[in-house]
């Protein structure tokens, strides 16, 4: 018998490895690894239902295995067994256990709803984020910014996010900040955030967020990040955001001769410029994102190429970058390798570099 | 009038049947084939996700198969089979010679088969329905959604619902109406009290959703608002409606479960129910209570700090009555004798999985915590847990339970456990690590995922443990139909059962019972057999009958014509055109039926 | 199968399945109700309930409706007590009543849509005309099956004194009665509060 056992060891321990170490990985996504007040406030209520759901899960396990093993038929047992009906005292003993740990996991949920519905700080930062179909746009009314698929906040400070629809329903989250809500069209919902304090001060942290309600075709290709910055960089971002790419190089000219007159400039808007399209992102900031097409793909020039190509190339909704989606050029439109090159050159020399 | 006598074979006496045996074995199959469409789906997301950033199949079929295979394995597959087993088994459990509307019953079938069709009909012309099992508006307005998939969606589930709504009323009338002498309401086998209690709840619930998808009709072809925000129109009320319905659906699937396993493991330990009256209550205290917790599945949509606190209240204290049969199966299997047959352990794995999935479903309960997992594969592997490793199981355990009742037949054992442990470690291992999913925050319905978020692993592990299911259910369906032809004689009683149905012969008359039975307490027929300190009693003599004078319905046509022209009246409805001609015959054909039918002589 | 076997409560099997029937379709109702009062102020473009409601004529109609349940008492009455010409006579009566109360709707319809209120209107105008428009469906059902109740009477004579099929058929034409009264009550009189 010692065989089996010791393959069964050698089997188990890295799957044992395996599944605690995924719970303790810090993903991107981790709902485990939170930054914020509010995602440590749910990740404490989760640990206590944790271990209330686990002890019950062993209460019901032991009993049930021991019974299996125990009150298995014999080989040859023919007998009947005693045909007990049922035992009051027991029944209503676990009926009120339950009700006991209920009520321990009932109170801090209370505690948590109350204080997540509560009013946010008067200073607190107010940004619009509006779900498209499959993109996010920020607006920062405050300083009449508006960018897109990335939301620059600065460290600890109270913000108050607005979740608007332009289209269908949506779902704001960055799992490491908390919980999500949903985006409803016709109705605003608020979520309220302290942002996390910086790693670095030297440095921008990245969060990452992702919708989560099926929103159509491309609903998985529907990320965005949060920015972090120190309070001076922020500052600072909020004045230059405003500006146009700068325009230095004849490739850069070309690109952005090129942005006016292809049909980018219908859908997409360009602060300070004639473009001003609202149904495509605003790409004033563009050079200043990590990823394009809504954390589809990376934003350097291979990714700019193969968005472009497949928007160019592919009808919709058969595109295979972003199915369905509306980036698309009209009939008869062609970019050119040197087109790509322009476009890329003009969109990502940005004003506006956080990093 | 068809004397008992004349037991009638061939195609044309399963299409006129009014036998409710004959109709459950047909939702049955019915059900088998849906599974088999419902299953191929699942395998196609799980090899779509098997790796990120994957292109085996395109977002729009990802899409469709997120939104079919959740519809086909709720309404065409674990309600059909639940309907299988109340059908097949009801007038035999309360000692019944049919239902209440023996026509009705085959109308229910019918219906619900070529509602079925409906539901599927986009496969055949490429409009297959996307916006998920829940239909969300407003994405399936035709703004967003603008093809008939939504519409084959709506007015199949219509159809379907119509069916449960006409099987239900049905039930709950036999149930009430028809049990035989002596079987007062707490001496009915656990599984009818279940078995009511569901048909209460689709009585009360799916009129709801039929206005819902009635409105969705309305607003995608005639011009009205209801769940578009622009014209004044409120997306949250679908949400609402959807589940207001959509939560008593989930107890209509597993309370059927609960009164299969109920049975199975009593049989199976030679014990009666631990806490009968108890069981009995907490059924109805679930299924009432499954009206009060609709917006646990909105509470990331701003409700509003009381109604979050109220339905999280309500929903922990579900799990009460729930945890409370728990128990009560522990202590039932407690002290037994327990036998490992095939029935017996899915039965018992339908214990150990649905207390896991009802531990993770109180963690939800919990609204903060909820905002963290909802539409995260932590939640895709609370309701697995529930509905697959538990009403799932529980109807397999049921389909080797009564499998020789039905054919005289048993199922091959050796074939059931390889199957029972091909599903068994192939469902924990595909549903277990969703729940590291979850937590790694993966959101469900996303057909790729890129490769900086670390989901590879469990991903891949979750797929290949699909496979391992996909080739349980081929050892099921070869063990399926190599027992029909060759497995081992069955005896009436063929597995020293207690209820009614095991007294007659295996496969039953088609009258059921020669001579109607009456019952002095529960499990009747144990103390029948044995006494009640253990000891073997020598059985009653049957008495003497005459098949001859026992006079069951007649066949009829009508239900299935009536059918044919309520499904093509629903087709015809969303269709510009030509529609309104279609739906003008369906309805003709709806009328002349009617009218056939209630001037046949039954 | 006879269709006066006897059963556990006492009660038949058609009768208790009217019964279940009527728990489904209050909840059918009940939703067109909250969809309704969800509704009714919200997208008002077109006219609203108060500026075209016209309440003495739906009253009337009311009134009928009523009166029509009322008949189909005394019809069930009649059969009990076997006087066929009486049994038929109120049956008419019962089907002339939903006829007209149908007559009523009509014209109301019609009259609303010449005033600009149609089904794609506004929100308000959708809710109401699917609620009253669905509660009008069921009065239709009912005329169609007290009529081909009256029918096998007239055909069958003496010999057709069926009390359960009447009693059924008035169940139901009673609920329709009591939800109209519920609706009349919530569309028509609630705008006066």
């Amino acid at each position: 018998m010692e065989f089996p056992k010791r393959w069964l060891k050698i089997l188990l321990a890295p799957l044992m490895f395996l599944s605690l170490t995924s719970c303790f990985e810090k993903l991107p996504m981790s709902t485990v690894h939170s930054v914020t007040e509010w995602g440590n406030d749910i990740n404490e209520l989760y640990l206590i239902t944790t271990i209330v759901v686990t002890f019950v899960f062993f209460m019901v396990s032991i009993p049930f295995c021991y019974a299996m093993w125990k009150f298995r038929e014999k080989e040859g047992d023919e007998t009947i067994p005693k045909q007990v009906k049922g035992n009051h005292v027991l029944e209503i003993l676990w009926t009120v256990i339950p009700v006991i740990l209920l009520i321990i996991i009932f109170i801090p949920t209370f505690k948590l709803i109350m204080k997540q519905y509560a009013e946010p700080p008067e200073d607190a930062l107010v940004i619009e984020a509006i779900g498209h179909q499959w993109w996010w746009e920020f607006r920062y009314p405050e300083y009449g910014i508006v960018t897109a698929n990335e939301m620059y906040v600065p460290e600890q400070r109270p913000v108050t996010i607005k979740l608007k629809s332009a289209d269908v329903i949506h779902s704001f989250w960055i799992p490491r900040w908390g919980g999500k809500v949903d985006n409803i069209p016709g109705e605003v919902n608020t979520i309220n955030y302290v942002t996390p304090a910086l790693e670095d001060p030297a440095k921008a942290d990245y969060y990452q967020g992702h919708c989560v309600e099926l929103c159509g075709l491309s609903h998985a290709r529907m990320r965005y990040e949060a920015v972090v910055l120190s309070a001076e960089r922020f500052e600072t971002w909020t004045k230059v955001a405003k500006s146009p790419p700068k325009v230095t190089t004849a490739l850069q000219k070309k690109g952005q001769e090129l942005f006016m007159s292809k049909t980018c400039f219908t859908c997409h808007a360009i602060e300070g410029t004639a473009a001003k399209g609202l149904i495509g992102p605003d790409l004033t900031n563009f050079g200043d994102r990590r990823t394009l097409a809504a954390g589809t793909l990376p934003n350097d020039a291979e990714g700019m190429h193969t968005w472009l190509r497949d928007s160019v190339d592919a009808k919709p909704p058969y595109q295979n970058v972003k199915p369905g989606s509306l980036m698309v050029f009209g009939e008869g439109f062609e970019l050119t390798e040197e087109d790509i090159k322009a476009l890329t050159a003009y969109l990502h020399n940005s004003t506006a570099k956080t990093f | 009038m068809s004397s008992a006598n004349s037991q009638q074979t061939g195609l044309w006496s399963w299409i006129t049947t009014v036998d409710h045996k004959k109709i459950g074995i047909m939702y049955a199959l019915a059900a088998f084939f849906f599974l088999v469409v419902g299953g191929a789906e699942a395998i196609l997301m799980r090899t779509q996700l098997l790796v990120p950033n994957n292109d085996f199949i395109t977002a729009r079929t990802f899409n469709s198969m997120v939104t079919m295979h959740g519809t086909t394995m709720i309404f065409l597959v674990v309600m059909p089979l639940s309907a299988a087993f109340f059908n097949y088994l009801t007038p035999l459990m309360i000692g019944a010679r049919d239902v209440a509307f023996p026509r009705l019953n085959a109308l229910s079938f019918w219906i619900f088969l070529f509602g079925g069709i409906l539901l599927n009909f986009g496969f055949f012309i490429d409009q297959v329905p996307r916006g998920g099992w829940f239909g969300y508006a407003n994405l399936t307005s035709l703004q967003y959604t603008p093809d008939l998939s939504v519409d084959f969606w709506a007015m199949g589930l219509q159809v379907v619902g119509l069916a449960s709504l006409i099987a239900s009323v049905n039930f709950f009338v036999t149930i009430l109406n028809m049990r035989c002498k002596g079987m007062t309401l707490l001496k009915m086998p656990m599984f009818m009290w279940t078995n009511l209690v569901t048909q209460v709840l689709l009585m009360l619930s799916l009129p709801v959703i039929t206005i819902a998808l009635l409105m969705v009709t309305f607003d995608r072809h005639f011009g009205t608002g209801f769940f578009i925000p622009g014209e004044g129109g409120s997306v949250i009320l679908w949400q609402h409606l959807f589940w207001v319905f959509g939560h008593p659906e989930v107890y209509i699937l597993i309370l059927p479960a609960m009164g299969i396993v109920s049975e199975i493991l009593t049989t199976f330990s030679k014990k009666p129910l631990f806490g009968y009256s108890v069981m009995v209550y907490s059924s109805c205290a679930i299924g009432f209570l499954g009206f009060a917790v609709w917006a646990h599945h909105m509470f990331t949509t701003g409700l509003g700090p009381w109604a979050t606190t109220f339905f999280s209240a309500a929903t922990m204290l579900i799990a009460v009555p729930t945890g409370v049969k728990i128990f009560n199966w522990i202590s039932t299997v407690w002290g037994g004798r327990i036998r490992f047959t095939t029935a017996n352990l899915f039965a018992l794995s339908f214990v150990a999985m649905f207390t896991f999935g009802g531990l993770s479903g109180i963690m939800h309960s919990s609204a903060p915590i909820d905002s963290q997992h909802q539409d995260t594969y932590f939640v895709v592997a609370h309701f697995h847990y529930v509905l697959y490793g538990g009403a799932v199981m529980a109807l397999f355990g049921g389909i080797y339970y009564w499998f020789p009742k039905v054919t005289g037949r048993f199922m091959d054992e050796t074939m059931g456990k390889i199957q029972f442990w091909l599903y068994m470690i192939g469902f924990n291992v595909t549903f277990f690590p969703m729940h590291f999913l979850g937590v790694q925050g993966m959101p469900r319905r996303n057909y790729t995922y890129a490769v900086d978020q670390g989901w590879d692993l469990w991903n891949w592990v979750a797929s290949v443990g699909a496979y391992a299911t996909a080739v349980g259910g081929i050892v099921f369906a070869i063990n399926f139909f190599w027992s029909l032809k060759k497995g081992a004689k069955a005896e009436g009683d063929a597995w020293n059962g207690r209820t009614l149905e095991w007294t007659i012969p295996s496969p039953p008359h088609e009258y059921n019972f020669g001579i109607e039975p009456t019952v002095t307490r529960t499990d009747d027929f144990w103390y029948q057999k044995y006494s009640e300190d253990g000891k073997k009693l020598q059985p009653p003599k049957p008495e003497k009958y005459d098949p001859n004078d026992i006079h069951l319905p007649g066949p009829s046509y009508w239900p299935i014509i009536l059918a044919a022209g309520i499904t093509v009246a629903a087709s015809g409805f969303f269709v510009q055109g030509i529609g309104l001609y279609v739906s003008l015959l369906g309805i003709a054909v709806v009328v002349v039926s009617v009218y056939g039918w209630s001037f046949e002589e039954a | 199968m006879s269709a006066h076997m006897e059963t556990v409560t006492g009660v038949d099997n058609r009768k208790f399945a009217m019964w279940s029937l009527i728990a489904s379709e209050c909840f059918l109702f009940g939703t067109l109700i909250v969809n309704y009062f969800v509704k009714r102020n919200r997208g008002l473009e077109g006219p609203t309930g108060p500026e075209i409601f016209d309440i003495n004529l739906t009253t009337l109609s009311t009134f009928d409706l009523l009166m029509s349940s009322v008949a189909m008492v005394l019809a069930l009455h009649y059969c009990r007590t076997k006087e066929l010409r009486k049994m038929q006579a109120w049956l008419g009566v019962v089907v002339l009543g939903g006829a007209i109360f149908l007559g009523f709707q009509w014209y109301e319809f019609n009259h609303f849509v010449n005033l600009g209120l149609k089904l794609d209107t506004s929100v308000f105008g959708s809710a109401f005309y699917m609620l009253t428009g669905c509660h009008g469906l069921h009065v239709a059902v009912g005329v169609l099956w007290i009529t081909s109740i009256l029918i096998t009477s007239l055909r069958k004579g003496e010999a057709w004194f069926n009390d359960t099929v009447i009693e059924v058929a008035g169940l139901y034409w009673h609920f329709v009665d009591v939800v109209w009264i519920i609706l009349f009550t919530v569309v028509y009189l609630f705008v006066y509060i």
